[in-house]
Formats: structure tokens, sequence, C-alpha cells
């Protein structure tokens, strides 16, 4: 390990030491117990109601991952319920339900680095970051950070239901059958969970574990356990549904250029009565007693000149982008200093330097990836209702604890005055962890003076503003040897940082330029690579927003080593599945997970099948990509074909994952499939293109969507798994695009290097690479 | 000038602007929030309803083109309607946002020719549910309801 980096780590082990008298203060508290309006609660997690039912507090949000169903079968499995009788509602902001696996997952070192200082170090930032309490969703940690406590807690309160059926019906606790609520003994007797709550409630806890994996009943089952109707109905209550009495709707307006500040605004001439117009530095609001009215009121003003902005930085382009990307990968690789504002780190070294190896066959090639943004189908929005002294704030959102801290800063009102309710997203892609849209609605609202507001971005102010995934440039130089088996890596990373740029949102203070793991994650720790290996990030500063989106690093470091990996079978004139079973070897733990998964998808996909007979004037290929991330593993192949004009059609797709325990089976494939879907379409046609200082694109029509007959039916193989559940939403992602070039370049020979694959203007391959 | 038009089987009358998209006038005037926003260029679908048992997209529909006819909006289609059966059985919605837009598609479509494809449909969906969708569609009854 670099000095440097121990240096850090050992200041952050002092630094996390230093709170720690806080943190224990504050931990010693109580955990407050659920509120009920009825019923008996049994610590914070859980409470029988008195019809039977159970509820459960859920802190993390519902954007389609399905965690209230997740929540709900875990509930279901400990208590022996009917999944259809835990009724989910969103955890109270306190401290317990902080989401200690995402904080944790976002530390600056590895889980392989758990030495003795380093465990001090998280012991103590474990214990922050609970007191800290942050409440929130994503890094696809929702399942692993419930797993353990909602468990333990309901097995904990099944143990006390339990003990006072023992004393009511007058028989051993292991004599008891339970189904549905409903404890039988031996001799007949029966007593119901709603029976028994209260004097449960009052037990001494007995000594209680949550069931072993031979009793599950619903974990790993194909069961439903929650109703999606109201989804279906379009009933769910999304934030944009949200109808208060006197509801007024506000449209928001950015500066078109980037780095523009507002000038002057005024309402357009004509205007409607009843319309407000909000100014702040760089965006304007219209409020009207509709969207459209509001809608209409800005295009007015655009037409009528009534919108003035300055100080724009219009040689901002994408050209400009790239060479500062560029000058960064020389420095990373040696060739060039670094230019100003760019830092490099060495996010992994090998046992040996790969400069000095040489072989028979040596390989370099450069990838790029675009901006790209979220489009989540819910476009942000947030609904304020400032009354009687307290704020009440609706948003989808994932990040509620950031929230109440922005509605305290944003109205001056203490905590307690503030009121957050989270709503399911239509979508969250890392999107709604920046709250700028609930920022601008509490400032709306305020302007405004009392009555509710419901703020909408518009489909191409949410296009155009958004925090994007950030270009990335790399490059990996690989060395083979007579063998064909990998002797040398080098890969060099050039981007900025999205968890800096997050967390300097936040507070600007925040940015503290420390190494941001998101940049390195899936190009470190890749089994099967060789000994002599060095990976660098030459961090960037990024003149546009950039911000979390589905996957994170591991889409274009995947992306990267996994296309280049198919370059070198190639180059070893090997079959590009074979070669990677035979890099990976079996030597540790991690290498036979990868190979473990890579036959499995094998024989799943049929890869050793002759490809079915293409249509005239058609090429059909298969390509393969394996991607651990957010500790699952999912390999896949892609079969598509390709005309003589370049057009592409994407036929069939396989995915095998590892991702430990799968607990809802069905959702593990919907969300794998689903974000393999996600990555392919963002791979053939996102992009976000900067042209003097303005975002291009603005809506579908410009940044396609694949319609539905256009998406490859995905296979998806779960592989039996133990422990504990692994990430699933996002997992799907990374593979994605590398399976998709590789099996481009199956079908025509050739090697796409940067993304988008399609060209935006015909919707066929790009030419060039 | 009042604007009249029949709503999910009941008769309405509006005082709004007939140039509003129809869209507007269900969420923000009427309240009927299951027809979703999601591009307002008529490009995703979120907002499709029906115009005389045919889609439309309600984003694009202005106020003025459906005076004299029938809407029907997600609301007004019944709890036993068979697509909206397949589309539970097969826990299609990941985010859901799309899902009725996709489900009134869909009812136009099987309307009209009973069996549906996925091709069939142009709506658009960023959680990447159409495998469900189509398990969904393949659940449906073939020939017209």
């Amino acid at each position: 390990m670099k000095p440097g980096r121990r240096r850090f780590l050992a200041g952050g082990a002092l630094a996390a030491g230093g709170v720690l008298a806080v943190a224990g203060w504050w931990n010693s508290r109580s955990d407050p117990a659920l509120p009920l309006e009825r019923g008996t609660a049994f610590g914070a997690w859980l409470g029988v109601l008195p019809d039977g039912r159970v509820q459960v507090a859920l802190p993390n949000q519902e954007m389609g991952q399905g965690i209230d169903a997740l929540v709900a079968r875990l509930v279901a499995e400990e208590l022996d319920l009917d999944p259809f009788a835990v009724q989910v509602v969103p955890a109270p902001l306190e401290p317990v339900y902080a989401n200690l696996t995402l904080l944790m997952d976002g530390l600056p070192w590895e889980p392989g680095e758990d030495m003795a200082w380093t465990q001090g170090a998280r012991w103590g930032a474990e214990r922050l970051v609970r007191a800290l309490g942050v409440q929130a969703t994503g890094g696809s940690t929702s399942t692993r950070n419930l797993w353990r406590p909602v468990r333990e807690a309901a097995a904990a309160a099944r143990a006390r239901l339990l003990a006072e059926a023992a004393r009511r019906l007058d028989a051993p606790v292991d004599t008891f059958v339970v189904a549905d609520g409903v404890v039988t003994a031996p001799s007949g007797r029966r007593a119901a969970y709603a029976e028994l709550a209260e004097a449960a409630g009052r037990l001494a806890q007995p000594m209680s574990t949550p069931k072993p994996p031979s009793d599950w009943r619903l974990i790993g089952s194909e069961r439903p356990s929650l109703d999606i109707t109201t989804k279906t109905r379009g009933t769910a209550g999304y934030a944009i549904d949200v109808r208060l009495p006197g509801l007024r709707f506000a449209v928001v307006r950015h500066a078109p250029v980037v780095g523009a500040r507002l000038v002057t605004a005024s309402l357009p001439l004509g205007a409607e009565e009843g319309l407000s117009l909000v100014t702040d530095a760089d965006w304007v609001a219209v409020v009207g007693s509709t969207t459209w009215h509001a809608l209409q009121a800005l295009d007015a003003m655009d037409a009528q000149e009534r919108l003035v902005w300055r100080d724009g930085d219009t040689t901002l382009d994408d050209a400009a982008l790239l060479q500062l990307r560029e000058a960064a990968l020389r420095a990373a690789t040696g060739e060039a200093l670094p230019p100003p504002g760019v830092v490099l780190r060495e996010v992994e070294a090998g046992a040996s330097d790969p400069q000095s190896v040489e072989g028979p066959v040596t390989l370099s090639a450069r990838y790029e990836l675009p901006y790209l943004a979220h489009a989540t189908m819910e476009p942000p929005n947030c609904t304020v209702h400032l009354h009687d002294g307290g704020c009440e704030v609706w948003a989808g959102n994932q990040a509620p604890s950031l929230l109440l801290r922005l509605c305290t800063a944003e109205t001056g009102l203490p905590a307690d005055r503030c009121t957050v309710h989270t709503l399911p997203m239509g979508g969250g892609f890392g999107r709604k962890a920046d709250l700028d849209f609930a920022r601008q609605a509490l400032r709306v609202a305020r302007a405004v003076g009392g009555g509710p507001v419901q703020l909408l971005w518009p489909r191409e102010q949410d296009i155009r503003h958004d925090v994007f995934r950030p270009a990335v440039s790399a490059r990996i130089d690989a060395v083979l040897g007579e063998d064909g088996r990998l002797r040398a890596w080098r890969h060099a990373i050039a981007g900025p940082s999205v968890t800096g740029a997050f967390m300097a949102r936040i507070h600007h203070r925040l940015d503290a330029g420390l190494p941001d793991r998101t940049n390195a994650e899936g190009a470190v720790h890749v089994p099967g690579l060789p000994a002599a290996r060095r990976v660098v990030h030459a961090q960037t500063p990024s003149p546009v927003r950039v911000g979390y989106w589905r996957g994170v690093g591991h889409v274009p470091n995947a992306f990267a080593v996994q296309a280049c990996l198919d370059e070198c079978a190639q180059a070893a004139g090997a079959d590009p599945l074979a070669w990677r079973l035979a890099q990976l070897g079996d030597a540790t733990p991690q290498a036979r997970r990868h190979a473990r998964v890579l036959r499995a998808l094998g024989g799943f996909s049929g890869w050793a099948d002759p490809l079915p007979a293409a249509p005239a004037g058609w090429r059909l290929g298969r390509g393969l990509a394996i991607a651990e991330s957010f500790r699952s593993v999912v390999g896949a192949v892609l079969e598509l074909a390709v005309n003589e004009q370049g057009a592409v059609r994407l036929l069939r797709a396989w995915c095998s994952v590892d991702c430990g325990v799968a607990v809802d089976p069905v959702n593990v494939r919907a969300q794998v499939a689903g974000g393999f879907l996600f990555g392919l379409n963002a791979a053939l046609h996102g992009r976000i293109t900067l042209e003097g200082g303005r975002v291009l694109q603005s809506n579908f029509h410009d940044l396609p969507v694949l319609a539905p007959g256009a998406m490859p039916a995905v296979q998806v193989d779960i592989l039996p798994g133990e422990g504990s559940p692994a990430g699933v939403g996002e997992i799907g992602v990374p593979p994605a695009a590398p399976a998709l070039v590789n099996a481009l370049h199956a079908a025509t020979g050739r090697r796409v290097r940067r993304l988008p694959v399609l060209d935006a203007a015909t919707g066929r391959l790009s030419n060039g690479d | 000038m009042a604007l009249r038009f029949e709503l999910n089987g009941r008769p309405v009358s509006l005082e709004l602007d007939p140039a509003m998209p129809l869209l507007w006038a269900l969420r923000d005037a009427l309240g009927l929030t299951g027809t979703k926003y999601g591009c307002g260029i008529g490009a995703c679908g979120a907002c499709t309803v029906h115009l005389d048992d045919e889609a439309a997209r309600a984003c694009t529909l202005p106020l003025a083109a459906v005076v004299g006819r029938r809407v029907t909006t997600i609301e007004g289609l019944p709890d036993t309607h068979p697509v909206l059966r397949a589309w539970n059985a097969a826990r299609v919605a990941q985010c859901g946002y799309c899902q009725p837009g996709f489900v009134m598609a869909a009812v136009a479509v099987s309307r009209r020719q009973g069996r549906v494809a996925l091709d069939d449909l142009s709506n658009l969906c960023r959680c990447g549910s159409h495998d469900a969708m189509r398990a969904a569609l393949a659940m449906l009854p073939d020939g017209p309801p």
C-alpha cells in the first residue's frame, strides 16, 4: 500500500475515533418504538395491529426495485404470515433506520482491507454513520441493509408472541404449529397474534434468531408478496399525483447555458391573472392554476425575450471536454504532466509493474463513454405546503434525511416543524438522490407565500439540466504471452468524481477531494488479471453537473475491461468464454465464483451452439461479458443481427446471476433483465451532447428509448446462492454495453470502442470506432 | 364557452382554454392523475387514453379535439378487464409509472385485433419491464374481449 493512502486511512481512523464519544452517547439512547395508532409495537421495526396484520417500517424508498414487497416477505417469513397480511409503512426519520450499508460501502477502502487498524476505523465509522442516521436508497443496498435488522426484529417479536402463547395455551413453544399468524398447540387450542400481542409486548425478550435457510418457506419462493394493482391502475401515489385543495402548479426553466445567471425576467404580455413568477440565481419558475398555464407563460416569455441570462460558458462543448480527458489520460499513463485541476490516483497496483513487461502480443485500446441523462419516467417534481407555522413536503426522493435537512435550511424552521412525505418514485436510477428540485419547490412555496405548490421539471428541463452520468475516457494496454495468456494490464481512467460533486452539492465544505471509490469500481479487484497490473484514475474537473447513475462507475469500467478482454481473447485466437475461464483459473474464491457464473452462462445461453440462420442481408453475432458489482456477479450473452446498412437488431439475451440469496427470484429476474435493457439502451442511443455551453438533447425524440418491440427477450438464470443477499437493482447494467460491442464484433468483425454505438442522425452503426 | 365531452361514461363540461391538452385538464383541473405526464410531445405514451375506443396521447390532444367525443382514462377501465388482470398476474410493474399508459394502449389494440404483441405497442418504459409485459400479453384471451 502507498504511504499516502496509509496516512489517509490512519487519519480516517483517528477522525472516526474522535466522534465516538458523541456517537456512543447518541447510540446509547434507546431506539424509539414504531409509532402505531392502534396495536402493539415490538421495537422500532414492527408492530402487531388489532386485526392481526403486522406493520413494518420501511426506511428505503421504492423506485421500482420492489423493496416494499421484499420487506413484507422478510417479515412474513419470520412470523409465518401471509405476506399480504404485512402492511408496509414509511419509517420515521430516526437514526435506527439509517442505511449503514450504503454509507459503509462508500468509504474509501475495500472489504478485503480489514486489517486491525482499518477495522477500528470501520467500527468508528459505523457508529458515526448510525449517529448521522442518514436514510437513503442507492448503491443496490436496500435488501442488504434490511436483511439482518428486519429478520432479527421479526424473530424477536415472534419469540415474545410464542412465549405469551406458551403461557396462555399451557404448552411448550417447540410444540406449536404457527401459520397465518395463528399459533396452534398440540391440544388443538389456538391463539392469534392479535390476541397475544398486548401481553407479549410486556414480556421480557427471550433469546431469538432468524429462521435457518432450511426452514424458509417464502425466501426464495416464486410467490408474489405485494399487490401491484395500484401501479397498474396509476394510483400508486407518486409525488406528481399529489393533489391538495388550492394546489398551484409551478414549472421550472433553467439558464440555458452552463454557468449562466439570470439578469431579468418578467411575465409575458397578456399573461393570465393569477400567474406568479419566482426568480433565483440561475432558474425561474412560473406558478399557475394548471401546469399548462405555467408552461404557456414560459414559452411566451421566451418568445417575447423576457428571460435574459448572462455569463454562460459558451465555449463549453464535447470537444473541449474530450481534450481535457485525453490530457488527463496521457498524464495517467505517464506520457505528460497532469493538466491543472487533474488529480492522479493509483487505485490498484499488482505485485509488479506492467510497464516493464514485454510479450509477443501487445494491445492498446481507447474507450469513450458520453455524458448520460437519467430520464426517469416521472420527471423531477416536488410539492410543498407551508402552513400553520410548519412545512410539509411531498417528493419521490432517494434521501429523505437530506430532504429534511433541506427543509430546515430553506425555511429556517426546526426539524420538528417539517414533515417529509417520501412517495414511490416513477424511476430513480440515482437522479432522485439529488434534491435540487425540492430546494426549488421550497423556495417557490416561500416566495408565493402560503398555499400548496407543486413544482415540475418538464421533460426538456430534466434532460438538459440533469446531474449527468459523467463522460469517461479510458485506455487499456495489455500484453499477452506466447501461451495467449495475459502478462500485463494497465488501465487508465479519466473522468470526474461523482461522489465529490454530490457531496459538494449537499454542502460546499463536504467536497474534501477524497478518493472516490466509484471511479475505480469495476476496474479494480477484477479476477483473472495478471500480477503485473496497474489501474490509475485521473480525476478531472467537470464543468457540468454530474451525479449517480444506475451502476455508477461499474458501467464505464466494465465496458472498457470486458471489451478489452474480448480483444485479448481474439488476439489469443481463443473462444471468448474459454479464454476467460483459462484466465480466471481457480486459485481464489472470487475466481471460482466468476468461473461458476461463466460455466452456467455457457450452458444456459447455448454459447457453444451454432447461431441460428440469419435472414438475407443480415449477419448474426453473439457477445459475452461478465461483471461483478454490488457484491453480485452477472454474466451476459447478447445475440444480435446487423445488416449491410449498419442497422442493428437485438434478438435475445441471457444473464446468469450469482446474487447470494435471491429473496424474491421473480423480482431478481425483473431487476437484472431491466438493468440489462437499461444498459443496452444507453449503449445504443444514450448521449448528452454539449455545444456552445448548451445541451442539445431535450426529449425522447432526440434521446430515444428503445420501442417495446426492439427490446430483446432477456432470460435470467439465478444460480443457487448462500449466506446473505447481494445487490440486485443495478447489477444488470454493467455487462450490457460490453456484451453489445462484443456481439457487434462477432457479427461484423469491427470493434466499437466509443459509445453510443448508433449514429444519432441515421440510427445505424456509427462510422469509425 | 363550455367544452363538453364524455369522460369515463359521464358527461363533463369544462371552462378551459380549448388549446389546453387533455392531459393537463385531466390531471390538474379534474384531479384524474392515473394518466401520467412523461414527455409532453406524444413520444412516450405515459398519457395514453382512449378517444372513442382508439388509443390517443392526451399530452398532445387539445381539448378542442375531444369535444363531443368519448374519452376513457385508466380510471374508467373496469377492474375485471383482462389486460389489467394479466398485468397484475405477470407482476409487470417495476416503478409502474408508465404502466397505466401501456395498459390503455394494450386494451385499445386488443379491442381491435384480439391478441396483442409487444411490437404493437409504442410506449416507452425505462425500467425494462418488457419481458413481464410479454408474459402478460401471452395471458390475454384469443380474440377481441
